[in-house]
């Protein structure tokens, strides 16, 4: 292998552990837009997704647990916006924000609790060896040149993630289940004429959402990194709001912007040392350009696709319009 | 023809008087020891649970309540712009020392401490002089030049690498001492530095592992609570026989970090506890004076550890004479290390 098919294949993995949690949250906010509830509270959820999976998988010693516990956590947080947007008509954006400031608020007081408790114990508050998930290479399939290493020599979250994209673009395009949550947003009218109820089929959809979320959370927390750190997201909740928008709302269209998104943010990182180390004297004379620059493209590469792929983007019609409209 | 008005003499000569009164009454206090317990206040910007910086400040704090018998009110995730209330209340409530954990605490305490006259205030991490408030001025620089000695010498692909956490002074005169230190040794080396984030470890992981990839094999991070992001990095590099790629810890002691021990030969550490304990003293016997109190080699704050399991395993007897010489030269002066 050469060490630019080295390097293509390195970037190329670390695109696809980076956006899977985007993905995996992106699609919850996907479904939970098409039904016309827009949920910018994602990165709070993520947060309680973090908390949840890192303490129980602590207190338990056993992954699977932290990540059922990740997935409640994330369904508790829709729950509750849930009563807030979808049952008590509040607006959704204020209800987002709102849900935002818990997770990070109550994430931060759990693990300062957590903390204290274990320390009082006298047990250290990092995961037991082996409790975290590692990667799971599949045999055979993580030994086919190029494609191994990137699709097949990941995290076990990452292949869930795959075969729920697959599902979720079959249930939605192809079942009647998929026309009943695309019809939530675009005419909750005709779905309640048509016997549907609206609100509890909006929720359903949120607790999804919710669901997703909190295990994106867990990726983060006990597979990527098995460490949990106070506003450990960094604002990817609101990178996959961006990114709903910058796929149209259409599922290819969310996992190309992530992907995309991982790409540049890999391809930056190994900039930001490349010209360091590399022979190549290009490379090298970006020595004297600001690393702060090489931290933007991510950022700015998403804002150009936003500013390109948004025109005429069509979302649904009822999102942020609560179930039955009100009366004026 | 009017005559002209006459001068207020007396009236001015009373505001002076009284003014000097006031001032020389503030002197008197300032240099007044404290009977009753000292009752601080300690202010960060983040987490108190980070793991890093501001975990140790508190932890640090918490050591001067033992030690001294204080009152101690710990306030986290105070932003630069609440700080100015939130000091003015407690000098009101009158707090004996003011802690602002963080350079960004500097101009609001500079603020305060124009008014605030019984109260003093410390600022922990800057180094510039403000009236009215002493600044903590931590040099890891020096600790960071013995680190990339250490680096140099453990280094077979000749190329090491530093991630920070934010590219502010401190962070990035621990670069700088971390490069010249490794260039002493190897003036070809190659010393690669990204910034990522203090509390993104997902973040730090994926800078560390593309360090990895690019041959780097010792990280030294300062990235506080994301720093178990690049010993997750370094662990996994090493199981799967990519190394041996070592990193060293900083600020607090992450030598006995629970994810790589065995690659984590040292770590540059500030003992907080003892520039705060110093300056909490300083406040109770009536010695506080505001300036820049440097915190370095010299007075023991900032110091590197190595790890006593990987002495004379990793860490050769040739490794701690090159570390032992570079001591006493920044020691004795002799050695000074360019920002």
């Amino acid at each position: 292998m050469t060490p630019s098919h080295n390097m293509f294949t390195f970037l190329s993995r670390q695109a696809v552990t980076a956006a899977t949690p985007m993905i995996l949250a992106g699609v919850g906010e996907l479904v939970g837009e098409l039904s016309g509830v827009i949920n910018i509270g994602i990165e709070g959820t993520m947060l309680m997704g973090c908390i949840a999976a890192y303490t129980v998988t602590g207190v338990s010693g056993h992954g699977t647990v932290g990540l059922l516990a990740a997935i409640a956590a994330g369904m508790v947080m829709a729950v509750i916006f849930a009563a807030a947007s979808v049952w008590g008509r509040a607006d959704q954006i204020v209800a987002g924000t709102a849900m935002d400031l818990l997770g990070m608020g109550l994430s931060g007081m759990v693990w300062m609790m957590y903390q204290n408790w274990r320390e009082n114990l006298g047990f250290s508050t990092a995961l037991l060896h082996g409790s975290g998930f590692s990667p799971v290479p599949i045999p055979v399939l993580h030994d086919i040149a190029y494609l191994g290493p990137v699709l097949f020599d990941q995290y076990a979250l990452c292949y869930i993630t795959i075969c729920l994209c697959v599902m979720t673009w079959w249930v939605l395009h192809r079942t009647r289940l998929g026309l009943i949550i695309c019809a939530l947003g675009d005419a909750p009218e005709a779905c309640h004429a048509a016997g549907v109820r609206v609100r509890l089929g909006r929720s359903l959809c949120l607790l999804f959402a919710g669901a997703s979320s909190g295990a994106a959370g867990a990726y983060l927390s006990i597979m990527q990194t098995h460490a949990f750190a106070t506003n450990m997201t960094g604002g990817q909740g609101f990178v996959v709001l961006a990114l709903v928008i910058f796929g149209r709302w259409k599922l290819p269209g969310l996992i190309g912007g992530c992907l995309f998104f991982g790409l540049i943010n890999s391809l930056q990182q190994t900039l930001q040392t490349a010209r360091y180390t590399s022979q190549n004297t290009a490379l090298h004379a970006l020595t004297h350009v600001p690393f702060q620059f090489f931290q933007m493209l991510p950022y700015l590469a998403a804002i150009m696709a936003l500013a390109i792929m948004s025109r005429k983007a069509p979302g649904p019609r009822y999102i942020n319009v609560p179930w039955p409209e009100a009366k004026t | 023809m009017k005559n002209p008005p006459q001068r207020p003499v007396p009236v001015i000569a009373a505001i002076l008087a009284f003014c000097l009164l006031i001032f020389s009454g503030a002197a008197g206090i300032q240099a007044a020891s404290i009977k009753g317990p000292l009752r601080i206040a300690f202010i960060c910007s983040g987490s108190v649970t980070d793991g890093g910086w501001n975990q140790q400040g508190k932890n640090a704090i918490l050591v001067v309540k033992k030690k001294l018998h204080a009152h101690v009110s710990i306030l986290e995730h105070i932003s630069p712009v609440r700080a100015v209330d939130v000091m003015r209340s407690y000098a009101m409530r009158g707090y004996n020392l003011i802690i602002g954990h963080g350079y960004e605490f500097l101009i609001p305490a500079t603020q305060v401490a124009a008014t605030a006259r019984k109260t003093k205030f410390a600022v922990s991490g800057a180094d510039t002089t403000k009236p009215g408030v002493l600044t903590l001025n931590f040099d890891l620089a020096q600790p960071s030049y013995e680190l990339g000695i250490l680096a140099a010498m453990l280094s077979k692909s000749g190329k090491i690498g530093f991630i920070g956490g934010e590219a502010i002074p401190s962070v990035v005169a621990c670069y700088h001492g971390f490069a010249a230190g490794a260039k002493s040794v190897k003036p070809t080396i190659k010393v690669a530095a990204a910034y990522t984030s203090w509390d993104q470890p997902a973040l730090s992981k994926s800078q560390a592992q593309a360090f990895i990839q690019q041959g780097i094999d010792v990280i030294y991070q300062n990235v506080d609570a994301a720093s178990r992001g690049v010993f997750e990095a370094v662990a996994q590099a090493n199981k799967s026989g990519r190394g041996p790629i070592y990193v060293f810890g900083s600020n607090s002691n992450q030598n006995n970090n629970p994810t790589c021990p065995r690659y984590t030969p040292a770590s540059a550490v500030i003992r907080l506890d003892r520039a705060f304990l110093r300056v909490a003293q300083q406040v109770k016997r009536g010695t506080f004076k505001p300036g820049v109190a440097p915190e370095n080699l010299q007075n023991g704050v900032c110091i590197v550890v190595l790890n006593p399991k990987l002495i004379g395993s990793v860490i050769t007897p040739a490794m701690q004479q090159a570390l032992a010489r570079a001591r006493r030269e920044l020691l004795t002066g002799k050695l000074h290390i360019a920002g």
